[in-house]
């Protein structure tokens, strides 16, 4: 066990983590290692469900090649009843209920047969599923329950509770320690792996024409003590002492005076739109990640907007807004797409309701800027930020590090330290020091699927998805979108709304999207490129029929718009384009949506139009078979934009 | 009188003007519908050209605003056409080319829209009533501009129909007119003829005929015209009697018929053309007026019968105690009429049912009997507005539309109606399009039932407003109209879209609901007198009543998303169900058993599931009165999980034993469930078998509400409901869930995996709503 020194050194960590009774969320999910040096690793897992391309790894704490993964916990029913089970899987998989065993098969890239009916008790029953890897291809799996009388589906992620053991919070803080590792950019500074992990990669704003971009005081400000400014702040405190407060003046000084072309387009600042401002901060759900300038909502884990208006004339406030990533590629805030009024509506709500000015600097004029920019040189800023200028700081390589409890890592504030402060909190830092202890080899790989939930949690996901009405759960997304689309959708290149109805707009992040769809796949047990099969021609008239207009079909024309035929009996708002499905749905949750929509989504309008045996009311079409009849309509929505016209009546 | 007539003209141009600048305003207003949809599907514009005349809301292009909320488009041949409106007794329009745009939600579908007329206006009267008193004042006395005039001016009779010909019936302060529309042609030109038939007229009355903006007037004796610059609107007289004449008010012709006026049958052409054109009016006044008789009924207009052959046994319930057979509807006919059933009702003989359809037609169907082989269909009558509900008392039948409640009579008994009675057409109605009056039901008395919908806005949120209505009298209430037709009295308010109500045995008036407005999901309402049921804007009561809670709440997903009628079993050979309720959903195509309790004064309850399968919505239910199994009626028209068109369904009892939960009674601290046979008491005793949740609703202005936790109101879930214990009841019947902290709740739901004692397994959940704690 290549762990073992982490987990001798956690106990004490263990005791302080909630190891309470209440079960968690989710399973617990061992990987392991094939060949004779055995590795493991603990963590949690929403689902019995994962995809891992040949030769990779599926957990960064696992060199790559062949694996076991064993899930355990608790899977719950809402009353006694049975169940069967049912797997797609390239591997094989022993699945254990109160300890009966009920499935145990081995796939190439299959489904299984259904298990017996098992019966469940009411609330928890014990569960376990053993998978290990193929010897050849990539591995996946991907779990589904039966229930009494119903059809085959994934099993909702609220059915799975477990109690985390000390190896899975053990490997929780070692996550934690390697988030931090990336987040806090370490590796700018001391050397390590370029590549593996995708935030290796993450940069920090960009200095060139920063005096265009933000105001001089706040920069100052936020140079002397980040963390005043915003408790998450990565950005370490460079200066201490009596000199801190001069150093980032004349820093400050030096950056402002790098001024670019400042964006003409900028909308005027008027401010009688904050109102309307005020509005589009709630429409856009901007409180997701944002404290509201007017409101005394302090969270610490939401950015305040109380500084908005130290930190930004109106002008490049507007232009940030137009594009937040310009100077900046990774950063959290996303794009939206926003007209000229729009932004000024925002950045008048925003200056408004604001704090006062910044007091003008101490210390200005060229001697300032000229030691400003020596500092900037030999601080270490510049291992971050981006410019063209000599980088003159130098730190140890990672290789190079033995003591991992003084500079960056130190206790307490050291007033004269050279190290820049981070002010890491007890947990951050053991963290850290836990995952330091490790070969770190984890870096360097870069596992789609954990990427996608560090991300997803970082960037505030579920603050909207599932929480506000009309935006759908996130937990269900990477079984239901294809990858190709979901990326092209969160990096914001899809101009169609997919919910014409929805006030707010998706979000994107360019930078990460195409990873995060991939990995958000993956946790699904879906590969990161989506695979098509091949089309049935000869059902495409049969599934066009039953999209149009009655008697033929089920009039799904009524609500959904189909390509250019735009819904017939619009009510709210016209349904979601049919002609987009197939390139955005991955065809096996189209199916299972159009069997049972609430099952899916409990709040849908959308219809059930198949019983539970499975029987179309349409009986005459392809023998009333509700499988049948969905299929025959996926062949004709795939078809996308090639696909002949929906019939009108 | 040159002054006067001068005065008059410049404010009747003024008011032009003003007319215009309003609709300027009206253009530059932004547009209600967010979306861009593409390509909207061509209106059906084949659908109604098989009969004379079409009921609905009925927009023209002039005067300003002069929309006829019950108009009759009505085909006066050569290709001509008028409005007639039944509110104000006036011929709003006339016009040549083409018929209507078939726009509104029973034709094209779309929400927020109305039929206009499509071709060439030729001419048109203000929204005014058709007539006047001997002053030729024209004033709108109603307390709104909806619904019909006071009947002390004048009040809608109905029409005839012969063949071709339709004559309208109306009196005309207190005297009885009878008006044939027709037109005539000549040398290209096109005469809109009016035709009256009077008897001595006891009061002199004054017939708006015409309004022209802007134009100046000029009378001869028989004739008198509107001039505007290059075009003339002239009204000719043929026939008329010492008594009658021509006049011109200002921009208006109107029609004089003076005290005393001997009975008599004359004519009215008018005619609207270029100015040049005028000279060849002469060749459109060569017709002597007759009037067509309306006795005897016309000849037989359609021919043809539908011959369908019904399925047995379409679907089961697991018990098989029940089954579906389809009663195969005529949605394929000669006339490509569109068939979506509202109203059901049978004749007394059990063999034959009347069907009304939204799209305006009354079917006859016979040989329903007990192997369905032979189902014929009759269309019995047509061109009605929006016929949501039918009723058949007497063997005579009723309708209910939105324009008016209809009743029909058969002069010459060959199956087709032959005059449209206008039994009461109280009942207020504006453009909106989802001013829907549903249902017709009849308590003990003899009196009806009907409950009308409140203008939803096209997106589903809010009331009225633009051109989505008006919140008229009637708005969202339910209605109670004497048995003779003459007193319409409103009996409880605050309703957004009741599509289906029941009377019961002993007069218990109940309807559903659609959630939405006001309506946090759809509910079965126990509607008492001058309740009020929810939404607030259909209170029509100050101050805003109390709310009187429903029955119960269904939720979205599992139970009702669009709720339909209710239907009380009053059969002895339908089970064991005689004297209980049943609820349909629209949406969701289900009947509901209501398992129903009184606590001190209050109803409350919940529904279970009968698990059949419809071949449409489920919507209206009756009883035959012969083979006493239950008949569902249903369509598909908004959104539901209705697969077909239209279906028409007899619920049978087969005999076999019925299995399921049949009971609820909310106790202290217990809920207890009684179900139709014994049951297995190792399954029925053990808690491991049932599972409950409970909900809230928010009961305010959005669509519909999210479920709320009970335990913490801000989040939205179901909380699990733990159950402590489950006792069964020495006969094995009742189960006692004894549940530590029931409370009332909006939503609570109940699920059970269970055995009757004879091993049959019994799979169902019910969801109720606890008012009360007893």
């Amino acid at each position: 066990m290549e762990l073992k020194g982490a987990f001798v050194g956690l106990s004490c960590l263990l005791c302080l983590s909630s190891l309470a009774e209440k079960p968690s969320p989710g399973l617990g999910v061992n990987y392991s290692s094939a060949g004779a040096k055995i590795v493991a690793d603990h963590a949690a897992a929403q689902n019995v469900a994962l995809h891992v391309p040949a030769g990779e790894s599926p957990s960064p704490f696992l060199p790559g090649g062949k694996f076991t993964a064993t899930w355990t916990g608790f899977l719950s029913a809402d009353l006694r009843s049975d169940f069967q089970f049912q797997a797609d899987l390239n591997g094989a998989l022993k699945l254990e209920v109160n300890g009966v065993p009920v499935l145990e098969t081995v796939g190439t890239n299959s489904t299984s047969a259904l298990s017996q009916p098992i019966r469940l008790n009411k609330g928890t029953n014990l569960f376990s599923a053993t998978f290990s890897s193929p010897d050849s291809g990539n591995a996946f799996l991907r779990l589904q329950w039966q229930p009494k009388g119903g059809f085959a589906q994934p099993i909702p992620h609220g059915a799975f509770t477990h109690v985390p053991n000390a190896e899975e919070s053990a490997g929780q803080i070692l996550r934690h320690g390697r988030d931090l590792f990336v987040e806090h950019r370490c590796a700018k500074c001391h050397a390590g792996p370029d590549s593996g992990m995708p935030e290796l990669a993450m940069d920090a704003p960009s200095f060139d024409d920063i005096g265009s971009r933000r105001n001089a005081e706040w920069i100052a400000r936020w140079i002397l003590n980040p963390k005043e400014h915003r408790a998450a702040a990565q950005m370490p405190k460079i200066f201490g002492g009596d000199s801190a407060q001069a150093n980032s003046e004349a820093i400050a000084t030096y950056l402002a005076s790098l001024k670019g072309n400042v964006s003409n387009d900028a909308p005027k600042l008027a401010l009688d739109k904050s109102d309307a401002g005020k509005k589009l901060f709630e429409t856009l759900h901007c409180a997701a990640c944002h404290n509201a300038p007017d409101s005394s909502d302090v969270a610490a884990s939401r950015i305040s907007l109380k500084e908005a208006g130290q930190k930004f004339s109106p002008a490049s406030l507007a232009d940030f807004l137009k594009r937040p990533d310009l100077h900046y590629a990774w950063i959290k805030m996303p794009r939206f797409k926003l007209s000229d009024e729009q932004r000024a509506g925002l950045v008048a709500y925003l200056i408004s309701n604001g704090n006062k000015p910044l007091a003008s600097l101490v210390s200005t004029g060229p001697e300032a800027a000229e030691r400003g920019k020596t500092l900037l040189q030999n601080s270490g800023c510049l291992n971050c930020h981006a410019m063209k200028l000599e980088n003159k700081f130098t730190a140890k390589g990672l290789a190079q590090i033995s003591n991992w409890k003084s500079g960056c890592l130190a206790e307490g504030a050291t007033g004269n330290s050279k190290a820049p402060q981070f002010n890491f909190s007890t947990e951050e830092r053991t963290a850290l020091q836990l995952f330091a202890a490790t070969d770190r080899a984890s870096l360097a790989r870069h596992v789609p699927a954990e990427f996608a939930e560090r991300q997803s949690r970082d960037l505030n996901c579920a603050e909207c998805h599932g929480k506000i009405e009309g935006i759908p759960q996130f937990d269900i997304l990477g079984g239901k979108l294809k990858p190709e689309w979901a990326g092209k959708f969160i990096a914001g290149e899809v101009d169609e709304k997919p919910r014409p109805w929805l006030e707010s707009q998706m979000p994107a992040f360019p930078k990460r999207a195409r990873l995060l769809a991939e990995g958000l796949a993956q946790q699904h047990g879906y590969p990161a490129t989506s695979v098509s099969a091949s089309p049935h021609a000869d059902l495409v008239e049969v599934g066009r029929n039953l999209v149009s207009a009655p008697p033929a079909g089920f009039s799904c024309i009524s609500c959904h718009t189909v390509g250019n035929v735009g819904a017939t009996q619009v009510f709210e708002a016209p349904g979601i384009n049919l002609a987009k499905s197939g390139e955005r749905l991955l065809p096996g949750y189209f199916k299972r949506w159009l069997r049972n929509p609430p099952l899916v989504d409990s709040m849908t309008k959308m219809p059930v139009y198949f019983d539970d045996e499975g029987k179309s009311p349409l009986a005459d079409v392809l023998e009333g078979s509700a499988e049948k009849q969905i299929d025959a309509i996926w062949e004709y929505l795939r078809l996308g934009d090639k696909m002949p016209a929906p019939k009108l009546d | 009188m040159r002054t006067l007539l001068k005065r008059k003209f410049l404010s009747c141009f003024s008011l032009a003007i003003l007319a215009l600048a309003l609709d300027r305003e009206a253009v530059g207003a932004p547009a209600a519908a967010p979306e861009k949809a593409a390509k909207k599907p061509a209106a059906k514009m084949d659908l109604d050209q098989d009969f004379p005349f079409q009921n609905a809301c009925i927009g023209a292009k002039f005067p300003a605003k002069n929309i006829a909320n019950k108009g009759i488009a009505l085909k006066i041949g050569n290709g001509a056409y008028i409005c007639f409106d039944t509110d104000l007794l006036r011929v709003s329009a006339g016009w040549t080319g083409n018929y209507l745009n078939f726009d509104g939600v029973a034709f094209s579908g779309s929400h927020g829209s109305h039929p206009t007329i499509a071709g060439e206006q030729k001419f048109g009267t203000k929204v005014l009533p058709g007539f006047a008193e001997v002053n030729g004042v024209f004033k709108d006395s109603r307390p709104e501009p909806f619904g019909p005039i006071s009947a002390s001016l004048g009040r809608w009779n109905g029409l005839y129909v012969n063949g071709n010909n339709v004559v309208f019936s109306y009196t005309a302060l207190g005297n009885n007119i009878l008006e044939h529309s027709s037109s005539v042609s000549a040398n290209g030109e096109i005469g809109f003829v009016r035709t009256f038939k009077i008897e001595k007229i006891k009061q002199a009355v004054v017939f708006a005929l015409c309004d022209v903006e802007g134009a100046t007037g000029e009378l001869k004796a028989q004739q008198a015209m509107l001039k505007t610059a290059d075009a003339s609107t002239v009204a000719s007289l043929i026939n008329a009697p010492a008594g009658v004449s021509l006049e011109i008010q200002g921009c208006r012709i109107v029609l004089r018929a003076g005290k005393g006026t001997p009975s008599a049958t004359f004519s009215v052409v008018i005619w609207s053309g270029a100015t040049a054109n005028q000279s060849k009016i002469a060749g459109l006044l060569k017709t002597a007026p007759t009037m067509p008789d309306i006795k005897k009924g016309g000849p037989l207009r359609w021919t043809e019968n539908v011959v369908t052959k019904g399925v047995l046994n379409f679907s089961s319930t697991p018990d098989g105690s029940y089954v579906i057979d389809q009663l195969t509807p005529p949605t394929e006919n000669p006339w490509k009429r569109r068939v979506r059933f509202g109203g059901l009702d049978f004749f007394r003989d059990g063999k034959r049912a009347a069907l009304s359809t939204w799209d305006g037609d009354v079917w006859i169907v016979s040989g329903i009997d007990e192997g369905l082989e032979k189902l014929t269909w009759k269309r019995f009558a047509s061109g009605s507005y929006e016929t949501l509900g039918l009723k058949i008392v007497d063997d005579v039948i009723y309708t209910s539309g939105r324009d008016q409640i209809t009743r029909y009579h058969d002069f010459n008994k060959d199956g087709e109606a032959d005059f449209y009675e206008n039994f009461n057409n109280e009942i207020t109605s504006s453009e909106g399009f989802h001013e829907f009056v549903f249902d017709l039901q009849t308590d003990t008395q003899g009196n009806f039932f009907v409950a009308k919908a409140g203008p939803v806005r096209g997106g589903g949120r809010g009331f009225g407003g633009d051109s989505y209505g008006s919140i008229t009298a009637h708005a969202g209430t339910l209605l109670k109209i004497s048995k003779d037709g003459k007193k319409v009295e409103v009996f409880a308010t605050g309703f957004r879209a009741p599509n289906g109500i029941s009377v019961g045995p002993n007069n218990e008036v109940t309807t559903g609901d659609n959630e939405g407005t006001w309506v946090p999901a759809c509910p079965v309402n126990w509607v008492e007198k001058n309740g009020f049921y929810g939404v607030e804007p259909l209170a029509h009561q100050t101050p805003m009543p109390s709310f009187k809670p429903p029955l119960c709440w269904m939720s979205h997903n599992d139970i009702d998303n669009s709720g339909g009628g209710q239907v009380w079993i009053t059969s002895k050979k339908w089970g064991p169900m005689e004297g209980e309720l049943f609820h349909m959903s629209y949406g969701k195509c289900t009947l509901y058993h209501v398992l129903k309790e009184k606590v001190g004064t209050q109803m409350q309850g919940g529904v279970v599931k009968i698990p059949l399968k419809f071949t449409s919505s489920t919507m209206r239910a009756k009883f035959n009165p012969k083979d006493g199994q239950l008949y569902v009626a249903g369509l598909q028209g908004w959104q539901t999980s209705a697969a077909k068109i239209t279906g028409l369904d007899r619920v049978r009892y087969t005999g076999k034993p019925v299995y399921g939960v049949s009971g609820l009674k909310v106790k202290k601290n217990a809920v207890e469930l009684t179900f139709t046979q014994p049951l297995d008491p190792a399954y029925a005793s053990d808690v491991q078998n049932y599972s409950a949740k409970r909900w809230n609703y928010r009961r305010a202005e959005q669509y519909g509400s999210p479920e709320f936790s009970v335990s913490d109101p801000q989040k939205q879930q179901r909380d699990e409901l733990p159950i402590q214990a489950a006792k069964l009841s020495a006969d094995g019947k009742t189960v006692t869930l004894a549940i530590a902290d029931l409370k009332p709740v909006m939503g609570q739901s109940i699920g059970f995996n269970l055995k009757a004692k004879d091993g049959t397994e019994i799979n169902q959940s019910i969801q109720h709503t606890i008012n009360v704690i007893p």
